[in-house]
């Protein structure tokens, strides 16, 4: 097992590293000009040519990159074209927002998934599950900005229940800003999570292992909860890593609908004003955020094998 | 991607009937394509006219959808932009689909370095959030029609690269597939007739809940504005346009929402329905 | 009894009259939302109005411009005086006026501020082009020679780039360092700034002005989507607004707690048009383009009523606007005639380039399309990234942009030189360049009469409607909405708002 995840991480860090050139390219090629921009419509040519100059956007290419990576292994993340701070100050603040929002998106698509699920497998292909899998079926194909905008005319302006914008002060006040943005992001989540949570279940129901269980004269109920729900955790497990990586890049634009100061929204506005340095960061966070969940899923997975434990 | 591919993996009990998601779902696209094929004279509207004394009118008789903040007709909209969403959807699925399938099947079946070199840059590009990187790549192009299907092909790919393969792994020591080595079959024979062929219908499967991410991510660089450029109908853009008036005019934003539901909606029956056909002829 | 009773209603009065920041029913902090972030609070190198208006809360000027934007006001400088040949200005400091950390303004302070802004190769270098010396002659005295009799030098000094800073904090500093922990003399200081969200700044306990500001804190949210900066003011999470949609003002104003305001601005819409290029390079060719433009269904179409179509390059507020002008009223006829004698061969294409979701300019240039199609020519939109724009339109690398002005300064010359003298901006980035109007622009600078300068600056109007190497489209208001709870608001005809007399009331 420590084998496994030693040799597991150590996959990690070349993939790590391709990364980082992938994204430098991307950024550098970008057509259009960091110190234009910060310097706006009124600067002079010359003005201009010395902030290239002093962001050593004039050199070749690779030394920017070398450059770029010595700063990163000695823990300096660069500094904001746009704002003149290091990234790494700003960084902790917005990476706990998006951090908070994924989470309590998560949160909500388990508390809505499972109950679901088992009411949906417990009466197969009888009307409960019909309509389940139909209602659930739908956000599927709802574009998550846009239910954004519906919630926010909702439960925004028309009931006022929740706030349009910002992340609150304190843990209760994160709650209730980031629900609407968090029930945005799971729904979809949910959704996935539900139909596949459903699919597994009636699966495991047919095995054998299940008849036994219920030959050995356990009731029903315990049947389905004990023995039946852990086997269909596996694959949750999985779909569970590979949506949080979905629910980080939908962050993206969640963040932007619901104006919330996190990684997402400073992202979009920094591809706006081609702060390549923060672009650059904020997806490689991203990424790295991506691989921590993907390492963290596959190590996790052996402990769910019901094979393992029922052995 | 991989958890519409997941939770559409085929079941142990076969279901006899006929699939009903593929018929509503075809059915449903029919109907959408057709209408946007005869737009012109469906409705009378142009969806370019402006017309400053019906700004933002309400659904009526006169206009389904009612008129965004220009006095164009919204349903004469939504019509025209299916055209230009699903023919962005379908043609950015193209490549990928074409890439990944012949990038999955030779990494699979050669190994080696050709598997090592496919499989790490499925990683690099897995690594990163899809729409993070959708985003940037767009950005970096700029906006526009052919970006977003370069962006969408660099990175779309990988997902029906790790199917098949997946597929052709696990078939590849068959004991028909060793016979047919033995019997001196070229290996391009061997995996264009008959390793490809098993490994397609999943593929194929997974194709259409991929066009659904497809046309998602389309309207949202739009609402980005990192999309289309105005004043297409595109549904995404039209959506970004109308929420500005979501106190005055709501369905100027709200119709596209649906109209993209509703495509949505219909790849999702017919990949289902797909799905379940494939298991009925699999028994 | 009684006189208790009295005394508690006395004190009472007192406080909510003259009371500090934090009385009994009033906030302690005012919220206010934005449309845009500040990202550069050095007043010399930035050049955004989310910037100026934020620091023009901590920072004073010599001499400030008043509120409606046609005058000027003592800031820092109480009086000043200016030698009969023109040339010599003396300003006289207030004695006590005190940065944030207590220390007093000196005149050696504004030297060093006025000289930085001086040697700085910045954007607003143009201000202070005149200046031959700046010297301290005492603690409160400041000298400053000029090259030559400048015209519009007030005009200038009390441009927000000439700010007052202290000298013994920011001697040696960057750019960057006074812009991350700003310190100033005015209202405000900045307490924290997490950038790309939140501004938050408090009371300056040594601002001259006592009882001033009346709240003790003032935070400056980035709430940058129209429908959650609306809906947060309608919820009371913030107590104003900035820019409110045009064609949201009438459904704000429905709501009984809320004040929309339509301010006078000094903001003018034009599009620029790249003359170096066929077929802009035509001037019959533009002169057509401006008869096509209807500049009262852009009102409606953008404004939704609420602006006054454009009939000058100058905002209406500019000092020698001329208020006779009618500019290009629209006519299709001519627009075609004109078109014919151009001699341009129609169907034309013309690409206009615009900010990826840019609200106004796009919806202004989406009617453009409209309204030119008549006239046989076709205007394609290509949305661009705000740097990627920018740097097309500083390369002339476009044809049609559309784009807007304010000005900072009640004095013409700013906006005149910028719009047409090529060596400022490429007159405005539009390569225009013309011997009559250099000469002109020149008269404009050195002139001290105001009424032959009234003169100068009505000619250069009427030879920039002539030459159109822009169109001018709209005088636009500021929006505003703020909570009818909130009092003393008040937004300067130069944009930025004067927050030291809010109150909030709980």
């Amino acid at each position: 097992m420590l084998r496994y995840a030693l040799g597991r991480i150590g996959q990690t860090v070349p993939i790590a590293l391709l990364v980082t050139i992938l994204i430098f390219l991307l950024i550098k090629l970008v057509p259009g000009d960091p110190a234009s921009a910060i310097l706006g419509d009124r600067a002079t040519d010359a003005s201009v040519a010395a902030l290239r100059h002093q962001w050593g956007l004039d050199r070749p290419i690779w030394e920017q990159y070398a450059v770029y990576m010595r700063n990163l292994a000695t823990g300096n993340l660069g500094t904001s074209l746009r704002y003149q701070s290091p990234v790494a100050d700003m960084l902790p603040a917005r990476t706990s927002v998006t951090f908070f929002l994924v989470v309590y998106s998560l949160v909500l698509s388990v508390a809505i998934a499972v109950p679901l699920a088992l009411v949906a497998a417990a009466y197969r292909d009888r009307w409960p599950d019909q309509v389940i899998r139909a209602s659930m079926a739908l956000p599927l194909a709802a574009p998550a900005f846009w239910v954004g905008i519906l919630l926010l005319i909702v439960f925004s302006l028309k009931l006022r229940l929740f706030p349009a914008d910002g992340y609150g002060g304190g843990f209760a006040d994160h709650v209730r800003h980031l629900f609407l943005p968090a029930l945005t992001l799971s729904y979809a989540f949910a959704s996935v999570l539900c139909r596949n949570l459903r699919s597994s279940l009636v699966d495991v129901l047919q095995t054998t292992y299940v008849d036994f269980a219920r030959a050995k004269g356990l009731r029903r109920r315990v049947v389905l909860f004990r023995h039946v729900f852990r086997a269909a955790l596996l694959p949750a497990v999985t779909l569970i890593g590979v949506r949080l990586t979905y629910a980080i890049g939908g962050s993206v634009v969640i963040e932007t609908v619901f104006a919330i100061p996190g990684l997402g929204s400073w992202m979009v506005d920094s591809i706006l004003a081609r702060d390549y340095v923060v672009v650059q960061t904020l997806t490689l966070m991203f990424a790295l955020g991506t691989m921590l969940i993907n390492l963290a899923t596959d190590l996790i997975y052996p402990l769910f094998d019901p094979r393992l434990r029922m052995g | 991607m991989t958890t519409l591919a997941g939770e559409l993996a085929p079941p142990r009990a076969a279901r006899t009937r006929v699939p009903l998601g593929l018929a509503a779902g075809a059915a449903m696209l029919v109907a959408l394509l057709g209408g946007s094929a005869l737009a012109p004279v469906l409705t009378s509207y142009d969806p370019y006219a402006q017309n400053l004394n019906a700004m933002l009118l309400p659904p009526s008789a006169a206009h389904w959808f009612g008129t965004d903040n220009y006095g164009r007709d919204v349903f004469t909209r939504v019509l025209y932009g299916a055209a230009i969403d699903l023919r962005i959807a379908v043609l950015a699925v193209v490549f990928p689909f074409v890439f990944g399938v012949v990038a999955g099947a030779v990494a699979g079946y050669l190994g080696g370095w050709a598997d090592a070199a496919v499989m790490r840059a499925v990683d690099v590009i897995t690594a990163v959030p899809f729409m993070v990187l959708v985003i940037a790549i767009v950005a970096f192009l700029g906006p526009g029609e052919l970006n977003i299907l370069v962006a969408i092909g660099v990175v779309d790919w990988i997902v029906f690269a790790r199917l098949v393969r997946g597929e052709v792994l696990r078939d590849k020591n068959l004991e028909y597939v060793t016979a047919l080595r033995a019997l001196g079959f070229s290996r391009a024979r061997i995996v264009l007739r008959h390793l490809l062929p098993n490994a397609l219908p999943p593929a194929a499967v997974f194709l259409a809940s991929d066009i659904v991410l497809v046309i998602l991510t389309t309207s949202t660089l739009g609402f980005l504005g990192l999309g289309v450029r105005p004043p297409a109908p595109e549904w995404g853009l039209m959506i970004s346009e109308g929420r500005t008036f979501i106190y005055t005019g709501w369905w100027a934003a709200a119709m596209p929402g649906f109209a993209c539901m509703y495509a949505g909606i219909a790849f999702i029956l017919l990949g289902d329905g797909l799905a379940d056909l494939l298991r009925v002829r699999g028994q | 009894m009684r006189a208790v009773i009295s005394f508690v209603v006395a004190v009472g009065l007192a406080l909510t009259l003259f009371g500090p920041a934090g009385a009994a029913g009033y906030k302690t902090v005012v919220q206010f939302g934005v449309n845009r972030a500040a990202d550069n609070l050095d007043p010399v190198t930035q050049d955004a109005n989310p910037n100026i208006w934020a620091f023009m809360q901590i920072y004073q000027q010599l001499v400030r411009v008043n509120v409606k934007g046609d005058g000027f006001v003592p800031d820092l400088a109480q009086r000043w005086t200016v030698s009969p040949n023109g040339k010599t200005w003396t300003f006289y400091l207030r004695p006590d006026a005190k940065w944030s950390t207590g220390d007093p303004v000196t005149a050696a302070d504004a030297a060093w501020s006025l000289q930085r802004a001086h040697d700085l190769d910045g954007p607003w270098k143009w201000a202070l082009e005149a200046v031959q010396s700046i010297a301290a002659a005492d603690d409160h005295t400041l000298v400053i020679t000029l090259k030559e009799p400048w015209a519009p030098f007030l005009s200038d000094v009390s441009l927000f780039s000439n700010s007052i800073l202290p000298a013994k904090i920011f001697r040696d500093a960057k750019p960057e360092d006074i812009s991350n922990k700003p310190v100033g003399s005015g209202p405000f200081m900045l307490t924290e700034w997490r950038k790309g969200d939140e501004i938050v700044m408090k009371a300056n306990p040594h601002y001259f002005e006592k009882g001033r500001p009346r709240t003790s804190e003032l935070h400056i949210r980035y709430i940058p989507d129209d429908n959650n900066r609306m809906i947060a003011l309608q919820s009371g999470d913030v107590d104003g607004i900035d820019y409110p949609p045009f064609s949201q003002i009438s459904v704000l104003r429905r709501d009984p707690r809320l004040d929309v305001q339509l301010n006078p601005s000094t903001a003018v819409s034009h599009v620029m048009l790249n003359v170096t290029q066929a077929p802009l390079n035509n001037v019959k060719f533009r002169q057509a383009l401006s008869y096509a433009t209807d500049r009262a269904a852009i009102n409606k179409g953008v404004c939704y009523g609420f602006c006054v179509p454009a009939t000058s390059f100058m905002p209406l507020t500019t000092l020698y606007f001329n208020k006779g002008l009618k500019g290009y009223t629209y006519d299709m006829d001519k627009a075609k005639a004109l078109l014919k004698e151009s001699g341009v061969p129609t169907p034309v294409t013309l690409t206009a380039m615009l900010w990826a979701g840019a609200g106004d300019p796009q919806t202004a240039t989406t009617l453009l399309k409209g309204m030119w199609a008549p006239l046989g020519v076709t205007l394609n939109l290509a949305p661009l990234d705000r740097a990627a724009a920018t740097q097309r339109m500083r390369a002339l690398d476009y044809q049609v942009f559309v784009s807007g002005w304010t000005n900072d300064v009640p004095d013409p010359s700013e906006l005149a030189n910028y719009e047409f003298d090529y060596v400022t901006a490429k007159s405005y980035h539009t390569g225009y360049h013309s011997a009559q109007m250099d000469k002109l622009l020149a008269a404009g600078m050195s002139e001290l009469d105001p009424a032959k300068r009234r003169q100068i600056y009505y000619q250069i109007q009427d030879l920039a409607i002539q030459d159109a190497p822009l169109i001018w489209l709209y005088y636009a208001p500021y929006t505003i909405a703020i909570n009818r709870k909130m009092h003393g608001f008040v937004q300067m005809a130069t944009g930025p708002w004067l927050f030291k007399d809010v109150t909030v009331e709980q």
